[in-house]
């Protein structure tokens, strides 16, 4: 069973002996392994076969399934040995261990057999069948006859909502889905019931699965218990699937996925681990938001362009519509979801004076503020984030917007038990051990929010404040520091002022010491309220934070007093996250400069071009729904603009008017790089080439730029020399030369062979598209890329490399426990230099402060706090029919106080009437009352904004509803849900339609390569 | 001189000896029923369709040439939404029937696959299934197999034990 090469062994010691390695004798072969870790994890990393179930990296081993067993030796003399579980063994020196011994190797079959008597004989329409943890784990014992003729236990399923199904008859009683859904990710629905051979995994009725997280229980079950409900209803298995390396595009944390496809259209989203940041673990934006590629919306033929022969776009058509705009001023629009060589390109087009992030004046001022802080304070990646022992999260509901980042922030906080285990002698692998020490023993999270977060659970302290008062809390809490270091405040900046209420106060007193005595104390903020005062605070608060002053405190409190100080001790504790809300917004920071125009500054030089003879004549937009937009500014932007180029793949208020309409490709079709919160850019990979004339973005922009902005006519600049871009490397290229700084060092890759997308038991070759023509075509060609669309191909060395998880014995996801890790990250790592010339055209104005005026003037005027779930704050996403179905129509909580006052019961339907800051127009409506003890009375926290908008604080006002208002409310919201049911079920049939016309392409390139 | 002799002999001997030329076609040779020729696809003793769109025959097929895609119906049955076999690549190797888990695919003794255009050897799921269950009279795949559709619930199956009552306090 085990794979025994010597030269493999000697390879290993030669290599990577260090202080963390022991040398442990399997089947009497030396291997390496780390001292830190269990011997099951110590076999697998040495690329050992070993079947094991309950044992998860992350998760630690429990001993649970007994799959695991190999027998130790006493030492070299010892012939029998004693059978242990390997996941509960530590490792020591000189160990030694057999895989092969015959005992142990029976005792692994005869723990299958036993599985195997009640596992159903359902693998021919388990969705899991192919990729399954339990099928690689029976062939790997040698289990292939049944002994038991006994009757089969059966269980009754329950519904789990659109996403997961249950099938709870495959259950092999692991425990991982419980120990991952309740210990690790701190979901409240789920648990385990029933005893002996009757234990059910579900929840207490049938009903949606709450948790954020509940997509990985799909990825964490070794068989069919939970799979995904949209790759089913549209099912292919996994070796079939044509994949490739790409990264999650619905915030701003850069997830690695990939993403699987299988006759021209997208079937799902897994997890691709990377060590450095997400690890083995999705949120379920990630893993199920994917259908936006798939949807009604996309946009698939241009407009404003006339097509001359009837076959096919070419470059001819494009330049004749482009041509007589040619030499004119264009402001050029970008965007957080577009590609950051398409927002460089963009940019370069239309000039630094012409380009504008997509971003509203509010929105640059919290930029200015994001790019100072990535500038001085790199921000951690998941693993680091994962150390902290004290976490602050201020004004961001982190486990909707970004939710990997509060899984972290879940595990960051069992460091206080990981340290109590420690002290007696306790591995963190110990799963069970540990968390019975630890108990309820969490490190310190506090939480300044507006509004309930699934973190309260595990708060030290939190407050619940509107935006501004958590600057003011900030403002003092800074105070109250550099008074205590001694810091005197730079500049006279005034001193925090106003009296703080009682509960402000305590959370102040209560952080201070706790914040200085902190290791790695870690920040965490985001974009939800757009308050860049905040931002500016908690760079102040960083600012003091890494002081000199305030390390000299550190190290006086720390015993050891000048020896610590002599050494490591220098380095700077505390991290900062800040958390923006687009997959590229980052991105767009790191091209804003001194002249990047705001939303509202490009409306006034429209509006007032011809006051100022600064003539523009047209704009282009790339990929952007410009949320912040109200209907009014659209159209006002669109009657302004003489011409409107709009570049983008789904359906937006713009593609309706624009006149050139160029559909792009997603993230599924096209190849760019997202650069993720840490500044990480990182490369994401055609999955399928893109039915024409879909185009990536850059490559519209390249046509774009031969026709309007060829041969430098405009603007009085340099000439430079056009060319004409087939790849993504010629465009990083291109760009570099241009004298944009460019992050990539353009090296053409030289591999002898391409990657292959597809396995190496792809099926269906000549049969697939014999309905169209017999004769089979050609895979499709994709020269200078590292991948091809073949199963033919080399086996990706590198994790970030890997289009699919795969390794000889292991076909499930488990595998990546088989291959090599990454090591080192290679994506390269922009920095933020210049943040200052960003911050002095985006200075922190500070907002008048008119609460006195406001609360006095109308007392049923309370703020409003966004608070949409993860289904609902990200635009692409939101069109899933599934999505729509989840959210529950509009929701305000407010606090229980005020509801009594009101004499308004949870669940009673409210009128209100918001306004957001700078609208002129209330809107209206009809919500769902929702109560929250610990609200202050003063807020509402709901989730009325449409997807992909954000704001600051607004003003609600509440008044009891008509009840012919509510009736209508209730009917519009069961038509809207009607409808997505209706659109779920006309999607999945569109897509079986298109199954039988799988588009042919020759090469995967221009618009005319076809 | 006697090998000369004795060769003619022996050719024209032949002249009365019984020729082993088949007259195909009009006399057709005997297949075994179990020998590999056109493939079908078979029903279930209730008359469904066998199957279940697992794609195991598609992965095992040497050559590529079979197609499918899976589809959940409203009775709970996985069938194949479409189901191609293209026979002019085909090589009867009867991988696929080895394959199927279900009795589904089946190997007949038909070899008759002449076509003057090669599309024509395209066939689909219309054109595959046949009426009766073929070889396996009696496997009936949702019986086996745990999983509730339309016409049987959990626990209703051949050696399946009724629904664990999960709230029941027996152990």
């Amino acid at each position: 069973m085990a794979d025994i090469d010597p030269k493999k062994s000697a390879e290993k010691n030669g290599r990577q002996v260090s202080e963390n390695q022991l040398t442990v004798y399997i089947d009497d072969q030396p291997y390496q392994v780390d001292k830190n870790d269990n011997l099951l994890a110590g076999v697998l990393a040495n690329q050992l076969n070993l079947p094991y179930f309950c044992w998860h990296p992350s998760m630690g081993s429990v001993g649970a399934c007994r799959q695991c067993a190999v027998t130790q030796y006493q030492d070299e003399n010892d012939s029998r040995g004693r059978i242990v579980m390997a996941c509960m063994t530590p490792v020591s020196d000189g160990m030694r261990i057999g895989l092969q011994e015959q005992h142990a190797s029976e005792f692994r079959e005869q723990v299958i057999a036993a599985m195997m008597t009640n596992h159903p004989h359902d693998c021919p329409v388990c969705a899991e069948g192919g990729e399954c943890h339990l099928q690689d784990m029976t062939v790997m014992t040698g289990h292939s006859a049944r002994h038991y003729s006994g009757k089969k236990r059966t269980f009754t399923n329950q519904y789990l909502g659109e996403l997961v199904g249950h099938e709870m008859n495959r259950c092999i009683t692991c425990y991982r889905c419980v120990r991952f859904y309740k210990d690790y990710a701190g979901g409240k629905d789920f648990d385990v019931y029933g005893s002996k051979n009757q234990v059910y995994f579900g929840r207490q009725t049938d009903g949606v699965l709450e948790s954020e997280f509940s997509g990985n229980l799909v990825e964490v079950c070794p068989t069919g218990v939970f799979t995904n409900k949209l790759f089913s209803a549209h099912f292919t298995r996994k070796w079939d699937l044509q994949s490739a390396p790409s990264v999650c595009s619905h915030c701003a944390v850069g997830c690695n996925t990939s993403i699987g496809e299988r006759y021209g259209a997208v079937r799902r989203v897994v997890n691709r681990y990377n060590e450095q940041l997400n690890g083995y673990f999705l949120c379920d934006r990630g893993r199920f938001g994917i259908g936006f590629v798939n949807g009604e919306q996309r946009i698939r033929k241009v407009s404003g362009i006339r097509q001359q022969s009837a076959e096919k776009l070419t470059k001819l058509d494009v330049a004749k519509a482009l041509v007589h705009f040619k030499g004119q001023k264009f402001i050029g629009i970008g965007s957080g979801r577009a590609s950051l060589e398409a927002n460089a390109y963009l940019k370069k087009l239309v000039g630094s004076d012409g380009f504008c992030a997509g971003l509203t004046g509010r929105q640059m001022a919290l930029a200015a503020q994001h790019k100072l802080a990535l500038h001085r304070y790199p921000a951690p990646g998941i693993p680091e984030i994962e150390q902290s022992d004290l976490v602050l999260v201020i004004g961001e509901d982190i486990t909707q917007t970004s939710p990997r980042i509060a899984l972290a922030v879940r595990q960051a906080l069992r460091n206080a038990g990981l340290a109590k285990a420690a002290t007696i002698g306790i591995a963190s692998w110990h799963d069970s051990a540990v968390r019975t020490v630890g108990g309820k023993l969490f490190s310190p999270l506090f939480s300044l929010q507006g509004m309930p977060t699934k973190l309260d659970d595990v708060c030290q302290q939190k407050l619940l404040l509107s935006p501004r008062e958590t600057e003011h809390t900030l403002e003092v809490l800074n105070q109250q520091l550099r008074l205590l270091l001694g810091i005197t405040s730079e500049q006279g900046k005034a001193s925090a002022k106003g009296d703080i209420s009682a509960d402000r106060k305590a959370f102040i007193s209560e952080l201070i010491p706790m914040l200085l005595r902190a290791k790695n104390p870690l920040i965490i903020s985001g974009w939800s309220h757009e308050s860049a005062a905040v931002f500016a605070a908690i760079n102040e608060l960083m600012e003091i934070l890494h002081s000199d002053a305030c390390m000299g405190h550190q190290a006086g409190v720390g015993q050891e007093e000048k020896q610590d100080e002599a050494t490591a001790d220098k380095q700077p504790r505390a991290k900062l996250v800040l958390l923006p809300p687009q997959s590229n917004t980052t991105g767009l920071l790191h091209l804003s400069d001194a002249q990047t125009l705001s939303l509202e500054q490009v409306l006034s030089r429209l509006t007032k071009e011809q006051q100022t003879g600064d003539i523009v004549d047209g704009v282009i937009i790339l990929e952007n729904e410009l949320p912040a937009l109200s209907e009014q500014q659209a159209a006002l932007l669109r009657e302004q603009a003489e011409t409107l180029i709009v570049v983008d793949h789904s359906q937006t208020p713009f593609t309706e008017m624009a006149d050139i309409l160029m559909p792009a490709a997603p993230v599924s079709e096209g190849d760019g790089h997202f650069v993720n919160y840490q500044g990480l850019c990182q490369r994401y990979y055609q999955v399928h080439a893109s039915v024409l004339p879909v185009l990536d973005s850059w490559r519209w922009l390249n046509l774009i730029e031969s026709s309007i902005f060829n041969a430098g006519a405009y603007g009085g600049q340099k000439p430079q020399q056009f060319k004409e871009v087939h790849s993504l490397t010629e465009l990083d290229l291109y760009l570099s030369e241009q004298g944009i700084e460019w992050p990539f060092d353009s090296k053409e890759l030289h591999r002898e062979k391409q990657i292959a997308r597809q396995s190496h038991r792809a099926s269906g070759r000549t049969a697939q598209m014999a309905n169209i023509s017999v004769h089979e075509t050609k895979t499709t060609q994709s020269p200078s890329s590292e991948f091809g669309f073949s199963m033919e191909g080399l086996a990706a060395d590198a994790a970030p490399d890997r289009p699919f998880s795969w390794a000889p014995g292991w076909n499930s996801n488990q595998s990546v426990n088989m291959l090599p890790g990454q090591g080192a990250d290679t994506s390269p790592k922009l920095d933020f230099a210049n943040p200052n010339v960003l911050l002095e055209s985006w200075p922190l104005v500070t907002e008048v402060e008119d609460e006195t005026a406001l609360s006095s003037q109308d007392k049923h005027s309370l703020t409003f706090i966004d608070h949409r779930q993860w289904f609902q704050n990200e635009w692409q996403s939101s069109v899933n029919p599934e999505f729509r179905m989840l959210c529950p129509g509009n929701q305000l909580i407010v606090a229980s106080d005020y509801a009594r006052e009101q004499s308004w019961q949870p669940g009673d339907y409210v009128a209100f009437s918001f306004s957001l800051p700078g609208e002129e127009h209330a809107r209206q409506g009809i919500a769902r009352l929702l109560c929250h003890d610990e609200l202050p009375a003063h807020l509402v926290a709901g989730n009325l904004l449409a997807p992909g908008r954000s704001s600051g604080e607004g003003v609600i006002r509440l008044s009891p509803a008509q009840a012919s208002d509510i009736t209508l409310y209730q009917q519009a919201e069961q038509e809207r849900l009607a409808q997505a049911k209706a659109d779920k079920t006309a999607l999945l049939e569109r897509l079986k339609r298109a199954d039988q016309t799988i588009p042919i392409r020759m090469v995967a390139g221009g618009l005319e390569d076809v | 001189m006697f090998s000369q002799v004795r060769t003619i002999w022996q050719v024209l001997k032949h002249t009365f000896t019984k020729a082993d030329t088949v007259e195909y076609p009009e006399q057709k040779p005997y297949l075994a029923p179990r020998y590999r020729g056109r493939i079908v696809l078979t029903r279930d003793p209730s008359g469904e369709e066998r199957c279940v769109a697992c794609n195991l025959c598609a992965v095992a097929c040497p050559v590529d040439c079979i197609a499918l895609q899976q589809t959940i119906d409203e009775d709970g049955r996985k069938r194949p939404e479409f189901f191609r076999i293209n026979f002019s690549r085909c090589i009867l190797c009867g991988f696929c029937e080895e394959a199927c888990p279900t009795y589904a695919i089946q190997l007949t003794p038909d070899v008759e696959l002449c076509e003057y255009e090669r599309h024509n050897l395209v066939y689909e799921k219309e054109h595959l299934l046949i009426e009766g269950p073929g070889k396996y009279p009696d496997y009936n795949f949702y019986q086996q197999s745990g999983i509730a559709i339309a016409d049987k619930g959990k626990g209703q199956g051949v050696q399946e034990a009724p629904p664990v009552d999960i709230r029941g306090l027996m152990p």
